[in-house]
């Protein structure tokens, strides 16, 4: 006897108001269950007979509010024209990104087949076996060289997509196609130099008086000596990893070959202070502050120079933005004083990139449709077009950009800085969100006063230890 | 009979608790699970996880992260119930004065003071760090420095807590307003003519009238913007981060990071769920005081 025929028995009103309940939840289950049976059962779409396996696909994409994602999405019906494949665009916040990507991926849901990953998250999915690895899609007849034209990528863009399959192993594999390369440098006010007689600095000492010489000048004005970037996020490392790599720091003894790590070091400690004393020449209140208040506060007359992002150029030159468009210089980051080149691990400056990557899980057809989706949003005529139009100022992902874009001062200290940058930013290790993490609260303590670069170098080095003796990296 | 009685009764339960089952459980079973096992850094429910017991639990308690977020968490929730209940406590006797009086601003005044309550919280965030807390650029600043004052660093370390308990004020009185309004509307008229035939101040009326009389409001308001404020985050987390240093890492922020940040899925399970019983075993006593109060 089934439930509701059991309530059903015995005739009061509330038996009936219930047994009546429970059909509908019994009903509403059956058809629930039929749906789910026939949507696992049909496996998604089926290629259209004779056509090639790809066509008739839906690709997922998500993606996070870049440079030339607006662009991306207005040309989507020319990519869903030529190929037959449907693509679902999703567009979220940077942080919904990767927390929508790390639920999908490792749930097994599938819904999405490709992302846009970035430099410090991707090595992390490959640890986990949840993107593929693009090699034999680039070797195999999908490719079209028309659109792909991979010498055409920058070398940093194209050393950014590639991985070891296994930390510090020398089997790498590619995982991504480039959307983007962005490189750190010093962006600073030429009239302001001249106005006080300053020259571009080769050292971060010479960097650190222009900012002091500025601010005793201009700060009653409210023009301050630099701004830097200070939020406890991933965003303090990039700010600080800067004058860490400058002054010859390491994070690790020798990356990727011993792993102990290096954060009391002397260069740690120095970049450390040097960090903290840009901000005595800062706009106040910029303890706590993301890259928004340090474009503003570059565009608006609050500060005079950044070490920072050269993208920066997209709004800082934009004359309906900026109080001071045609005054912006660009130049390399500035050493610590008595550092060479040869010194610096992997470069001062850095490239980061952020890249195309498809899901693992997915099944054979929709991971061709997701690389052709892939090698058309990253193509060369796709770029070409974003930069005519100016969606990817600020960014050279491709040789090409760069000489439809020479001639703008931005546009060479991009080239030049690619040709330094190291593609280590962050170590592509697993485990670097943990290590990121207790970096970043300790650099901004430092930042606030809350403790000396001499505690907050110990500090890391125990943390650090910590947590790459807890996964076997060192003894 | 009374048995027969109340075999009937709890039988008209079976469909309201099985879906209940259905939403709850399972996820909190799962939850349970990956607070008694090894996840390490996946989400994967690919292999089996190994048993660890309460070692989870055990790695949470010692950190010193875990207990000094929870300061901050005890500090934020006091500071924000402590100023919204006698400011929202203030608006709604001057709102209920106003209806009495039928004053013309009272109906437009009651709209716009739940115009917080109904922003989404990421724009209350992005609104008050940019546009009100800002140092150079904010409106709070500029209003300081109209009247001859200095700015405050309002993000800053002295400050950040402050701030965003502040913002939480902004966004949630509207909710003491609303539901201590309701309450005061609901009052017995003659109570307060007989205090005033015997010569009852105004705040005598207020205290030895009014708020005992609202008491069971009060618990109900506190317990749901308790409850809030356990599992409270956007705001902090767009406005600071958790920063600068831990300043305003309350342990719903510590939570994300473990989850998202760090990927301690076990840990981070073990913290929720560690969470979850914190706000339940609170809202159970608030419960059992406002019902000892009411009867």
């Amino acid at each position: 006897m089934s439930l509701t025929v059991l309530f059903a028995s015995k005739g009061r009103e509330s038996d009936r108001v219930t047994a009546g309940f429970c059909r509908v939840i019994v009903v509403a289950l059956v058809l629930g269950a039929v749906v789910t049976g026939a949507v696992w059962a049909s496996g998604g779409q089926e290629p259209a007979p004779d056509g090639p396996a790809y066509e008739g696909q839906t690709v997922n994409v998500v993606a996070f509010a870049l440079a030339g994602i607006d662009e991306i999405r207005e040309q989507l019906p020319v990519f869903e024209e030529q190929y037959g494949i449907d693509v679902e665009f999703e567009e979220v916040s940077m942080g919904a990104m990767r927390d929508k990507m790390q639920v999908d991926f490792a749930a097994g849901t599938k819904q999405i087949d490709v992302a846009l990953s970035s430099i410090h998250l991707t090595p992390t999915l490959i640890a986990r076996n949840e993107i593929a690895p693009l090699d034999e899609f680039l070797s195999s007849d999908l490719v079209d060289p028309e659109l792909l034209a991979w010498d055409d990528f920058t070398t940093a863009a194209r050393e950014n997509i590639v991985f070891p399959t296994e930390l510090g192993g020398s089997d790498t594999r590619i995982w991504g196609l480039p959307h983007d390369v962005l490189v750190q440098g010093l962006i600073y006010r030429k009239s302001i130099y001249e106005k006080y007689g300053l020259s571009v600095p080769d050292t971060l000492e010479e960097l650190m008086e222009n900012a002091r010489i500025i601010n005793e000048g201009e700060s009653a004005n409210g023009l301050y000596g630099i701004s830097l970037r200070s939020l406890r996020s991933p965003q303090i490392i990039w700010a600080w990893g800067q004058i860490f790599r400058a002054v010859g720091g390491r994070y690790f003894v020798d990356y990727p070959n011993d792993l102990r790590p290096t954060m009391d070091s002397d260069e740690a400690v120095e970049a450390l202070r040097m960090f903290k004393e840009f901000f005595e020449y800062s706009p106040p209140g910029s303890e706590n502050q993301a890259y928004t208040e340090v474009v503003s506060q570059l565009s608006n007359g609050t500060a005079a120079q950044t070490l920072d992002d050269i993208m920066y150029s997209r709004w800082i030159e934009d004359p309906e933005e900026s109080v001071a468009p045609d005054d912006w210089g660009y130049a390399p980051i500035p050493l610590g004083e008595d550092v060479t080149y040869d010194d610096v691990a992997f470069g001062p400056s850095v490239s980061m990139s952020n890249h195309w990557v498809i899901n693992a899980d997915i099944s054979d057809a929709e991971k061709q449709a997701a690389f052709l989706f892939v090698q058309w949003v990253t193509s060369k005529p796709l770029f070409e077009q974003m930069t005519e139009s100016g969606a990817m100022t600020g960014i050279l992902t491709r040789t090409s950009m760069y000489e439809a874009s020479s001639g703008e001062a931005w546009a060479e200290a991009h080239y030049n800085a690619q040709q330094n940058a190291s593609k280590f930013f962050r170590p592509k290790l697993p485990e670097w969100p943990q290590l990121s993490d207790e970096l970043q609260e300790r650099v901004s303590k430092v930042v606030i006063g809350e403790l000396t670069p001499e505690q907050a170098a110990q500090e890391v080095q125990e943390a650090f230890t910590e947590i790459l003796k807890d996964v076997g990296y060192i003894q | 009979m009374q048995l027969k009685q109340r075999i009937r009764t709890r039988r008209l339960l079976i469909p309201a608790v099985s879906v209940l089952i259905l939403i709850n459980a399972l996820p909190m079973t799962l939850l349970v699970h990956m607070s008694v096992t090894d996840w390490g850094q996946s989400l994967a429910m690919d292999a089996a996880k190994p048993f660890v017991g309460l070692e989870n639990f055990a790695h949470l308690l010692s950190q010193a992260r875990f207990w000094r977020s929870g300061l901050v968490t005890l500090i934020w929730i006091l500071g924000s119930l402590l100023l919204q209940l006698p400011l929202g406590l203030a608006i709604a006797l001057v709102l209920a004065r106003a209806s009495r009086r039928n004053l013309v601003m009272a109906t437009p005044f009651k709209y716009v003071i739940v115009l917080p309550l109904v922003t989404a919280p990421i724009v209350v965030g992005v609104m008050w760090r940019f546009m009100m807390f800002n140092a150079t650029g904010g409106a709070l600043n500029a209003f300081l420095r109209a009247l001859g004052g200095q700015g405050i660093d309002w993000l800053g370390r002295d400050w950040a807590l402050f701030s965003v308990i502040l913002t939480d004020v902004w966004e949630h009185t509207p909710l003491f307003v609303m539901m201590l309004f309701a309450g005061l509307q609901s009052l017995p008229n003659e109570l307060f003519e007989a205090a005033r035939c015997d010569g009852a101040s105004g705040l005598q009326t207020i205290t030895r009238i009014t708020i005992p009389l609202l008491t069971p409001v009060i618990y109900v308001v506190v317990v749901i913007r308790f409850i809030d404020l356990m599992r409270w985050i956007v705001t902090i987390y767009i406005m600071t981060g958790g920063g600068p240093g831990a300043s305003t890492e309350i342990w719903n922020v510590y939570l994300y990071r473990l989850m998202f940040s760090r990927f301690e899925v076990s840990t981070g399970a073990a913290m929720a769920l560690f969470l979850i019983v914190i706000s339940l075993l609170m809202s159970i006593v608030f419960v059992r005081v406002t019902t000892r109060t009411n009867e």
